[in-house]
């Protein structure tokens, strides 16, 4: 089977630094792959680039065998499901949730009350957490309500930029379980840490 | 029609002397305004006598081509200071604010002019000129809060942004939320003015139009038509310049360019 994401010969930087030359990674179906590196490395900006964030970079990127172009980028930007690390949003957490899924692309997949509460159930969220303020819950659970949108949209990539750096041991275990522990998930990240990397299939230093 | 009593210009002179009072306050509180006011002031005088030199032969030709070249500049003029209030570069921003600011002038010149006061002649210059001059000078501030708006909230939540994209929304649905908050930051104190015309503010056509000696019946409906005709082009152009530069201004991968902002500088 043909790969879910390639990256060939990357050559990344950011101002006069070079991020990286010569980077390539493969990803099929079900691989947990993890970008790994202390901060600062510009691991944030290689998930930019796949997104089509950062477009001045020189080397290859293939999702589902389509190369990242202005014409295709909407194409991996609905094929990928993105966790960012910081994201700012001034409403009421449910509003953060039904954003998403008004987008045209994503209607069809807006969640039911029961889908948004079982998944409350499983990150061990407060069952009011949809009625408070996105700006006042605390990082641990801003990255749990990201990931909750990101696995409801059911794409075949999902891109997470530090997944669990803000949550305690007990989360970790919870959110690494779900992730890493789905076979049917493909995964990139960029992380460091220890838990959720050992348990990563794909380990690349960056 | 000229029962108006003429101002005389010792009187005019000696009116500006006005001026001391708001001097003085400033002066005192250290407002460094001084300056400010006093070039502000002599620009104003010097820009409204010219005004008045070249109207006076704009309306004794009153040529339909003079007259509208007359307007392309005020329209130039206007465009040029929308990008120069806001923190914004003509570079980018010139074309979008003519193409909204003249677009809409158009369309409610054409049907207030052409439709609803039924002018023979819609370039007559006793109309033409003042009434685009009104509507243009009061659309100015909606366009510079909006322009400054939407893209200052955009630079501010560019992971919200970003997020939207990477979550499969089209560019228009993105940038959905800074239009919004752009139209309505521009325009709540538009609206708030416009519900207490009348009571805490007699506007300026209507008071031009008293003492130019119309009766008050006349002059509302004159004040009533403008302030709908200003509205309305304000919205039109906010709406067409911001919606404009979105083609201008990302690239082909919908990124802001960052480049659009200028350096920030001294009020």
């Amino acid at each position: 089977m043909s790969s879910i994401l390639e990256i060939k010969n990357l050559y990344l930087k950011a101002g006069e630094k070079e991020l990286c030359s010569d980077f390539s990674l493969s990803l099929k179906k079900g691989d947990k792959a993890v970008v790994e590196g202390s901060s600062g490395t510009g691991k944030s900006t290689l998930i930019h680039t796949i997104l089509g964030f950062f477009p001045d970079y020189k080397g290859s990127i293939r999702f589902m065998d389509k190369e990242l172009s202005p014409e295709t980028v909407h194409f991996f930007r609905t094929g990928i499901a993105w966790m960012p690390q910081q994201i700012t949003f001034r409403g009421k957490v449910l509003g953060f949730f039904e954003k998403t899924f008004d987008f045209h692309v994503n209607r069809h997949l807006r969640p039911t009350e029961k889908e948004i509460s079982d998944y409350i159930g499983l990150f061990k969220l407060d069952k009011d957490t949809p009625d408070k303020k996105f700006e006042q819950i605390s990082g641990g659970e801003k990255q749990r309500v990201i990931l909750m949108v990101v696995l409801l949209l059911k794409r075949p990539l999902l891109l997470l930029d530090e997944p669990v750096s803000s949550l305690d041991e007990e989360n970790k275990t919870v959110v690494t379980d779900v992730i890493l522990g789905n076979p049917a998930l493909t995964v990139l990240s960029a992380s460091h840490d220890k838990t959720w990397n050992s348990r990563c299939t794909i380990n690349k230093p960056f | 029609m000229n029962t108006t009593a003429d101002i005389l210009w010792i009187d005019l002179l000696i009116g500006q002397t006005m001026l001391i009072v708001p001097l003085i306050i400033f002066w005192y509180y250290k407002t460094g305004l001084i300056l400010d006011t006093l070039i502000a002031t002599v620009r104003m005088s010097v820009q409204l006598f010219l005004v008045g030199v070249y109207l006076k032969y704009v309306f004794e030709w009153n040529n339909p081509w003079i007259n509208s070249a007359w307007v392309m500049i005020m329209v130039i003029v206007a465009s040029l200071s929308i990008s120069d209030r806001t923190k914004l570069k003509h570079r980018f921003f010139f074309i979008p604010n003519f193409i909204g600011v003249f677009i809409s002038l158009l369309v409610v010149d054409a049907f207030l002019l052409g439709y609803i006061i039924q002018l023979d002649n819609v370039f007559d210059a006793r109309y033409y000129i003042p009434i685009t001059g009104m509507i243009l000078g009061n659309s100015l501030q909606n366009n510079i809060i909006s322009l400054n708006t939407f893209y200052k909230t955009l630079k501010d939540n560019l992971p919200e942004y970003h997020f939207a994209l990477a979550g499969g929304a089209k560019k228009s649905e993105a940038l959905f939320p800074y239009m919004r908050e752009a139209l309505i930051n521009s325009f709540n104190p538009t609206i708030a003015r416009m519900a207490v015309i009348g009571l805490i503010a007699l506007p300026g056509t209507m008071t031009g139009q008293i003492i130019g000696g119309s009766s008050p019946e006349m002059a509302i409906k004159y004040q009533i038509m403008l302030m709908i005709a200003i509205f309305s082009s304000s919205v039109i152009s906010v709406f067409l310049s911001i919606w404009v530069s979105m083609k201008i201004v990302f690239d082909r991968y919908q990124n802001l360019n960052l480049g659009i902002f200028r350096e920030k500088r001294k009020k």
